[in-house]
């Protein structure tokens, strides 16, 4: 099977986000509120991280290199992607729907969570395989 | 996207999903929990595979299949499996085992 994943693309959805961003910035205060471009800006952080814990447990290792139980792997693979997935979509509600004085501290502390139950998840499944 | 909906229609397919939530497992016996001939079998995994959903991988003379989806699929299958999402349209019948489990 082809890697559905190259350099090239890579590079360009880079690019197309470094590109939104920037135009969240530079061009959100002409025609917006500046809360909704906070928002938004605040939003649009969470993207990424969002993608790629979705992604997570599809790139799989082949099973003659893995070192261990392979099912212990995948459970650890899909808690990791399910808790930042959950906490990436906490941060987008967060900015969305809190209000703004609150909002930025409110989704760093979702994200916070759900990055240190995936990091003890990690530490827990290294324990167990060791 | 539409493969990916098409493969989660079938209850036998989620099925077998669920089963390699627990980890990888042999074709074997993942036909042994269903009461469906291999031919069956193998197009039910042949659809599931085709849909980036599983992954297939040799292990000596077996074939071992893995678990391959994204947070999104696995939501988008948990729904259909609340809901009862059945499109068997072009899909094999329905094992018996499974359907006597389902009844009960």
């Amino acid at each position: 099977m082809t890697p559905k994943f190259s350099i090239r693309r890579a590079l360009l959805g880079t690019a197309l986000y470094l590109l939104l961003a920037l135009a969240i910035k530079k061009l959100g205060p002409l025609y917006l509120a500046p809360e909704t471009v906070l928002r938004l800006g605040g939003m649009w952080i969470a993207v990424p991280v969002i993608v790629f814990a979705n992604a997570l447990p599809k790139s799989l290792v082949p099973l003659d290199r893995a070192t261990c139980d392979p099912a212990i792997v995948q459970a650890m693979r899909r808690f990791v992607a399910r808790a930042l997935v959950l906490g990436g979509i906490g941060f987008v509600l967060a900015y969305a729907l809190a209000p703004v004085a609150i909002a930025n501290s409110l989704a760093a502390s979702l994200l916070l969570i759900a990055l240190i139950a995936a990091i003890v998840r990690v530490v827990r499944t290294v324990r167990r395989i060791a | 996207m539409t493969s990916i909906f098409k493969a989660l229609a079938d209850p036998t397919r989620r099925q077998v999903l669920q089963m390699l939530r627990a980890g990888p497992m042999g074709a074997g016996a993942l036909a042994e929990a269903f009461d469906v001939s291999k031919p069956t079998m193998s197009a039910h995994f042949a659809v599931l595979v085709s849909a980036d959903l599983i992954e297939a991988e040799k292990s000596g003379r077996t074939i071992l299949y893995r678990l391959k989806m994204s947070v999104l699929e696995e939501a988008l299958m948990d729904f259909a499996q609340v809901f009862g999402l059945q499109v068997t349209s072009e899909t094999p019948t329905m094992p018996g085992r499974i359907r006597a489990k389902e009844k009960s």
